[in-house]
This record gives C-alpha cells, sequence and structure tokens, in this order.
C-alpha cells in the first residue's frame, strides 16, 4: 500500500462543487487534494474537463484551479474512513489502493439521475436524461438518432438543445409538469417540448426500434425512436457521507448547517448531496465549504450572502416540476424494480418495509446497492433506504485485502 | 406433555424459533410466535447458511449429524427461494499436518456413517482448480448443504401459520412472569410452556443464561458462477471456532446458489458494535485470496458483520430452565444455527411430548452450566 | 473528434476510437445495444451513463464486470459484451 499523505482539505467529488472548494481552500493557504472516480475532473456539469467547455464559468474555475497547487487524484474511488481521519481510496484503473489523511473533509459527491419504472424500461436503448448527455460527451455517435427525451425537470431542454447540437433527431421532449409551472422552457428547446405529457410504456420492435407510448393531454399516441431518454429529477449520491456517519435526511439530502459544515466534525457537503440545485449552487456552496474549512472567514462572509440568492433561486425553479400521482403508478405486477437482481413490483407488494423485502427477494442486493431501487421504492412504497454498506460501492477481494495491510 | 393440544409460546422467529413452530404444529400442538421484527431477521439473516456435520466434540456431531439429516428430509418441500444446495464441504489441509487431521477427522465421520472422502492434492485439484498450488489434499464430506437461510425461516414460519400457528411479529417481549409473556403493546400471552429462542437476547428473559454476542464478518462478492464448487473451509477452521482467543480468522468460501461467493469467517468476543473492522475483514480477505489467488479480481459488493449467540462450553442449551418451571430454552447455538435448528426443534418436541429422543438429549440441557456456575459462586 | 487513433477489439472485431471514448461509447457505435444479460437473462444496456446503476458491465482485458461507461478506451483493449 502507498503512503498515506495527508492534506488539510480533500475534497470528494471533482463537479463544479468539489472544484469551487478545492479552489477556494488552495487559495487560502491549505494543502489540497480532489479525488474523483472519473478520469477527468468535471462531474457531469463539466464532463470531459474544463477546458472542453468555452463558458465563462469554465474558462475562470480552469483558471483559478490552475494558479494553485492542488493533487488531482482521478479513476480513484473513496471506499469509506480507514480511521477517523483517513480515507481509503482504490483505484478504478489498476488494482492500487492507498490511504489519504485529510484535517477538514468537504464531499461534493453530485447526484445520480431518479428512475421511476415504467413498462420496458430495461430495454437496451432506455436511459436516464442526464444518462445520454454523458454518454454523447464520452463519444456516443448519436447524429442522425431519433431520440426521445422524457421526464420531469429544467435538464430536459438543456440535454435536448445539447443533443441537437450533436445532431440528434429529437422528436419529443416529453415533461410530466403543467405548462404553467414549466412553460417558460419549452421556447428555448421548441415545438419538441410538451408539457403534461409522459412516458407510460415502452416496448423493442428488434433491430434497435423502440416504440414509445406517451401519455399527451389525455391522449395516447405511440412515438418511434432509437433512443428514449427518461428520468425524473436527481438523487443525492449520500452513501458515503452516511458511511462515514453524518446525518442523512430521509429524502437522503445530507444535513448542512449555514456554512456546509455536517454533523460530522470537520466534515462538510456541498452540491447536490445537500439538496438539488445546479451547478450554480454548488459552485456557491463549494466556495462556502472552501473559504469554511479553511478558517478564511474574510472570504467566507461575501459568498454566504450570493450562496443564498441562489439557492432560493435554484429551489423556486425545482418545485415546479412536482411530480404528479400517475408517475408512480405505471409499474405492472411484472415491471422490474430491481434491476441487479430482477424483482419485479409484484413481488415486493406484500412486503411491509424495505429491509424484510431485501431479505427475502433480494431487491437492492446487487451491485448497485440500492442506488436505483432505493429511490423508486421509497417513492412507490414509502420504504426508508436501508442502511449502507461497506464498501459502498464494489472494490476487488485484492484491493479490500490491501487496504487493511498496515 | 399428555395435553395433545397443550399451548406452547415461542419467543424469537429466527431459524430456531420458526424450526419450532413448524414442527410443534404438525405435531398438533398450538403455537403462538412472537418476534420483535420479522422472522430470520436476526442472526438467521447475518450467517453463512452452511449445514454441516461438526466435529468438534461427540456431542456436537451427534447435534449437528442428526439435524443434518432432518434437512436433507425438509429439502424436497422447500421452494427454490431458500436455495438450497447438496454442495458439500471440503476441508482443506494446507500441510502434511493437516493431512494427518483429515485421516482423524475421516475416521470419525466413518464411525458415524457420515461419507467423507480424502482427497490427495490431484483430486482436490481436480473437484476446486482455482485453489493456489501446493495444498497438502482435503476432506470432502458431499451431503453437507448451502441454504439462505432467512428464506427458509420465512418458509417455516409460513407452513406454520398455514397449519394455524399464530405469530406476533413487530412487537417485542417486554418481560415473562411464570407462564405469562407480556408484550411492548401491553398483549398478554399464556402459555403451557414458554421457549425461549431469542439468540443473544436470550438472557433479556431469562437473564442467568450465559449467552455472548460472538461476532463475525463477511464478504459478499460479485457473481462468478462456478468459481468454486464447494464450501472450502481449512482444517484450522475447528481451532477458530472452538477457541477462547479474543479474534480468530479462518477461511471458509462458500458458492451461494447465485453464483456469488460468501467469504468468512471471523470470531470475536466482547464487541457489541456492528461497524466492519478493517484490521480483522482484510485478515479474512488475505486468508480468502491467498487460498484462492485468483478471486483477487473479484469484486466484493458488500461487507457487514453479524453476532452468533455463543454458549458457555460451545453446546447449545435446548432443554428446561432450571430457574423458571415455565420456560423452555433453545439458544446459544453459536456458528451452528441453522445446521442444528431442525435438531434442535425435535429433541425440545419429543422431550415435550415425554416421547424418547432421535439422540441423547441431556448433553444439551442447560442446567449443565447453571449448576456449574452456581457452584462456583 | 475525429481523432480516431486507438484501436480496440470488440467481441473479436477491430474498431479505431478516440482516447476520450469510453467503452460504453466505443461498443453502442458499433451498433451493439445488449451488454450483458440480467439475472433472469434479459437484455440490458447502460441506463445511469455515471457509473452507478452496474448495467453497463463488460468483460475487459478478461476482468468481468467493468463498468463501460466509466472506463476509457486504450490502445489494445479487448472488450467483450454478454458474457457473464
Amino acid at each position: 500500500m502507498s503512503n498515506d499523505t495527508r492534506y488539510e482539505v480533500v475534497v470528494v467529488g471533482a463537479g463544479p462543487g468539489g472544484i469551487a472548494a478545492a479552489c477556494c481552500a488552495a487559495e487560502s493557504g491549505k494543502s489540497v487534494a480532489v479525488i474523483d472516480e472519473n478520469a477527468v475532473a468535471g462531474g457531469q456539469f463539466w464532463r470531459g474537463g474544463l477546458s472542453q467547455y468555452g463558458t465563462r464559468q469554465a474558462s475562470q474555475w480552469l483558471k483559478r484551479s490552475q494558479a494553485v497547487s492542488i493533487d488531482w487524484l482521478e479513476n480513484a474511488r473513496v471506499v469509506a474512513l480507514r480511521s477517523p481521519d483517513t480515507l481509503a481510496v482504490c483505484r478504478t484503473d489498476s488494482e492500487d489502493v492507498r490511504t489519504v489523511r485529510f484535517g477538514r473533509l468537504i464531499l461534493a459527491t453530485g447526484a445520480r439521475e431518479l428512475f421511476l419504472p415504467f413498462p420496458g424500461w430495461t430495454i437496451p436503448g432506455v436511459t436516464g436524461v442526464g444518462a445520454l448527455q454523458a454518454l454523447t460527451k464520452s463519444g456516443l455517435d448519436i447524429h442522425g438518432k431519433r431520440v426521445v427525451i422524457a421526464g420531469s425537470g429544467p435538464l430536459l431542454p438543456v440535454v435536448a438543445l445539447n443533443l441537437k447540437q450533436y445532431g440528434a433527431d429529437v422528436l419529443l421532449v416529453a415533461e410530466q409538469a403543467p405548462e404553467d409551472r414549466v412553460g417558460r422552457f419549452a421556447a428555448s428547446v421548441g415545438e419538441q417540448y410538451s408539457t403534461d405529457t409522459w412516458v407510460e410504456r415502452v416496448s423493442s420492435n428488434g433491430d434497435g426500434e423502440l416504440a414509445v407510448d406517451i401519455r399527451q393531454s389525455g391522449d395516447s399516441i405511440r412515438v418511434q425512436c432509437e433512443l428514449l431518454a427518461c428520468a425524473y429529477g436527481l438523487v443525492p449520491n449520500s452513501e458515503l457521507a452516511s458511511l462515514i456517519g453524518c446525518r442523512v435526511r430521509p429524502d437522503a439530502t445530507i444535513e448542512v448547517d449555514a456554512q456546509q459544515s455536517t454533523s460530522s466534525a470537520g466534515v462538510y457537503a456541498v452540491g447536490e448531496v445537500t439538496g438539488v440545485g445546479g451547478a450554480n449552487a454548488a459552485i456557491m456552496e463549494g466556495q462556502v465549504a472552501g473559504y469554511a474549512a479553511s478558517g478564511n472567514t474574510e472570504a467566507l462572509e461575501p459568498v454566504l450572502a450570493q450562496r443564498d440568492r441562489v439557492r432560493e433561486i435554484t429551489e423556486r425553479t425545482y418545485a415546479a416540476y412536482a411530480l404528479r400521482e400517475e408517475i408512480f403508478r405505471l409499474a405492472e405486477d411484472d415491471t422490474i424494480i430491481c434491476r441487479c437482481e430482477d424483482v419485479a413490483l409484484g413481488s415486493l407488494l406484500s412486503f411491509a418495509a424495505g429491509r424484510t423485502a431485501k431479505l427475502q427477494t433480494r431487491c437492492g442486493m446487487g451491485p448497485c446497492q440500492g442506488r436505483i431501487c432505493g429511490p423508486i421504492t421509497t417513492r412507490l412504497f414509502g420504504w426508508s433506504s436501508g442502511s449502507v454498506r461497506l464498501p459502498g460501492s464494489p472494490v476487488s477481494l485484492g484491493q479490500l485485502a490491501a487496504l487493511g495491510d498496515r | 406433555m399428555s395435553d395433545t393440544r397443550a399451548h406452547i409460546v415461542i419467543l424469537g422467529a429466527g431459524i430456531v424459533g420458526s424450526a419450532c413452530a413448524d414442527v410443534f404444529v404438525s405435531d398438533g400442538l398450538r403455537v403462538t410466535l412472537i418476534d420483535r421484527s420479522f422472522p430470520g431477521s436476526g442472526a438467521t439473516a447475518e450467517g453463512m447458511g452452511h449445514i454441516v456435520a461438526m466435529d468438534g466434540s461427540p456431542e456436537e456431531l451427534a447435534l449437528s449429524s442428526y439435524s443434518r439429516e432432518l434437512w436433507h428430509s425438509l429439502s424436497g418441500s422447500l421452494s427454490s427461494s431458500c436455495e438450497y444446495r447438496r454442495f458439500g464441504t471440503i476441508w482443506i489441509a494446507a500441510n502434511d499436518r493437516h493431512m494427518s487431521a483429515v485421516a482423524a477427522k475421516h475416521r470419525v465421520y466413518d464411525a458415524i456413517g457420515i461419507e467423507s472422502h480424502i482427497l490427495d492434492p490431484a483430486q482436490l485439484y481436480r473437484q476446486e482448480p482455482n485453489l493456489r498450488p501446493g495444498l497438502a489434499g482435503g476432506l470432502l464430506v458431499p451431503d453437507d448443504v448451502v441454504v439462505y437461510p432467512p428464506a427458509v425461516a420465512r418458509e417455516l414460519v409460513d407452513r406454520a401459520v398455514a397449519r394455524g400457528a399464530a405469530a406476533i411479529f413487530g412487537v417485542d417481549v417486554v418481560r415473562v412472569d411464570g407462564p405469562t409473556v407480556y408484550l411492548a403493546d401491553r398483549q398478554e400471552i399464556t402459555g403451557d410452556v414458554i421457549i425461549n429462542a431469542l439468540g443473544i437476547g436470550a438472557p433479556r428473559i431469562s437473564p442467568h443464561v450465559p449467552v455472548r454476542p460472538r461476532r463475525g464478518h463477511l464478504v459478499i462478492t460479485e457473481r462468478v458462477p462456478a468459481f468454486v464448487h464447494h464450501q472450502l473451509v481449512e482444517l484450522g477452521y475447528l481451532d477458530s471456532a472452538h477457541g477462547t482467543s479474543p479474534v480468530s480468522v479462518a477461511f471458509n468460501v462458500q458458492p451461494r446458489a447465485t453464483g456469488q461467493l460468501l467469504i468468512g469467517s471471523s470470531r470475536e468476543f466482547d464487541v457489541e458494535n456492528s461497524t466492519v473492522d478493517w484490521e480483522i475483514l482484510s485478515r479474512m480477505v488475505r486468508l480468502a485470496v491467498d487460498y484462492l489467488p485468483n478471486a483477487r479480481s473479484l469484486d466484493a459488493i458488500r461487507a457487514w458483520t453479524g453476532f452468533r449467540p455463543a454458549s458457555a462450553d460451545g453446546l447449545p442449551y435446548i432443554g428446561p430452565d432450571p430457574y423458571n418451571e415455565n420456560v423452555w430454552l433453545a439458544t446459544g447455538h453459536e456458528g451452528l444455527g441453522i445446521t442444528t435448528a431442525l435438531g434442535t426443534a425435535h429433541l425440545l418436541l419429543d422431550q415435550l411430548r415425554g416421547r424418547s429422543t432421535a439422540i441423547p438429549a441431556e448433553p444439551y440441557w442447560p442446567a449443565r452450566i447453571l449448576e456449574e456456575s452456581r457452584g462456583e459462586r | 473528434m475525429g481523432n480516431d487513433d486507438l484501436s480496440v477489439t470488440i467481441n473479436g472485431t477491430g474498431f479505431a476510437v478516440s482516447p476520450t471514448t469510453s467503452v460504453a461509447a466505443a461498443i453502442q457505435n458499433a451498433g451493439i445495444t445488449q451488454f450483458r444479460r440480467s439475472v433472469s437473462g434479459s437484455s440490458r444496456g447502460p441506463l445511469c451513463g455515471m457509473g452507478a446503476c452496474f448495467e453497463c458491465r463488460v468483460m475487459i482485458d478478461g476482468l468481468a464486470h467493468r463498468r463501460s461507461c466509466l472506463t476509457l478506451c486504450r490502445d489494445g483493449m479487448e472488450i467483450l459484451t454478454d458474457v457473464e
């Protein structure tokens, strides 16, 4: 096992919030490391790296991150705490393991998409919305592909425009929320954007062709496409926070105070893990945590107020996308809920609690450890998400063996 | 028990309590089964589900082999969710010293009619090609079994309920006074006999019963079908299981019906928290990849701890509680609770009915320990 | 883009890809939609695109269960889909 370097501030997650936190801590004179699972820092928002994006915001943070000294530990996954001030870290592209000690820890682990099951959602070609964007940014050729984008949230029009730029033929953007709440987004996409509209079922015609049954203003229509991207917003990635012992709310967001400090001393959390709010909020929170973790009160004061303003705007935005009841009733008895273990809705109906269902049906016992089905069963049945178990995300036995080797 | 319709109140719906419920109801007794959570949710859900003829002592072997036969008979009626597989066990001999232990073990099994086969290295590697080179051999016990215990517990309870047993789940037992059980929701249930099958919780109702939690760690991998074909246990395991050292770790790897590998095992006394201990976890995993080098690259998806109810002398407490004439004990099974659950249920039933038991029941009577500890005072 | 200077094999067939291409994208670009089979045998492909769902697992250079969406193509990489 390699050395356990100590940093004054360690950031987990290299999305906008993590990058901002790391920059602010480093600018405050702290030694800083950022640990991220991906090959290149940037998170989902700046997937592929800041330098790929021409925006003012991206250039600004690229410049700030290059002006200071930060250790970027990429292709690296935090497994758990090895001891109270030490992270156990595994490489994702090799069998190497290491430990990283920290003075302060900032969790910027982001969010994943919320999937709600409908008949056919396991067919290849059906992905999340951010997922299709991520796949496209990592080289998927969607030029000329017929795409339906569905679900809910401000991500839908953003991804639609983006995929169009990549040459996709976006047939429809189906937003489940009513027009009076989200109407102003329609203009940016054009005529394909349709509110009060949702996917009811998908079937495969073979040859990679999908038939998507869509409920639109009381009518049912069928759209043929090659790719269906459907997701209903975001779910915080708070598994690591749980393993560390930070208090996590029933909606999976990490509890933080005004300075982004969690219930665990010396541990901060920023961005989507504290409540879904988009990249701007994450950047503001990252700055707050970066300065707070560094004890840089002078720089902290002005960003606190800015953070609160951005939060307020985003909270209003997201409130418009409350999910309609019909979305939770799309799955049928044979619709898969737990994709890892192929557990269908019908076999879960007789259970009163998640833990019983898990033990008896294997729901949530697969490699994703309930990351996909946990948020579903919470919403469909009101089950609380079970405790997170080591290693949080799969690591090889060789790595597990090596992590105790000291 | 002359009253054929006597009412038995069973506390705890782990594998032991569930088996009791099923066996008692089948014999015509009235049963009420009580659990603070749901069937098979405690130690039953945390362990390996290895049904093994274990020869730590003649009494242990008698009970485990008797119980193993009962499992074989039960298997036909278990649904696929119980994942019953007669994978067999191979006791691995790393060196010549272990090989002589293999020969001794073979003789012990042979003497009570348990099939086993001594494997030379070539035979061992034919059975298990993923084992590391250089091992001395092993002992194959073909009729040992692997099950998924929480599903079995649930199924036994469902069967018992279908035949008329009453089940009260999600309610804790507060105390037992004479023949009456007081529940947290203010229900009072009176039985002719109360069975304390609360595992590590048994002393809550029977405070004089020495049951200590003995913590264990387990790790489960991704699906890797046919990586191993038998439960593989190092011969040093018995030292680990029966020794009294504060922490012991042994090589113990089980193939699951799902194709996953379940990796054990560790034993610790006097640890009460369920947090995974890195040192122990990685010692255990190191041992596993030492015996199975190709397992290094396999993904571990989950690690956890559980607590075995350890008795004072390594044998379970099965029989009347000498301090409470209304209570019979069925606890202290340590790591053999799944294996010996069915044997426990039948031993209790036969004694309750005043019939002769299939194996001598006295060695498991709680009185042995309680009288001993009284003598020491 | 268009800088296809790596070669990988997918189920034995060679493909030229750029170094910023994920294995998941390379597989889909090769016209393959079924990455793996679920435990009960149905077809699966990527869902989340960011390493959370484990649906995009394939065998990479002899190692099973690799998440193709988190893995970038490397020269000479051997990728197999639909293997247990």
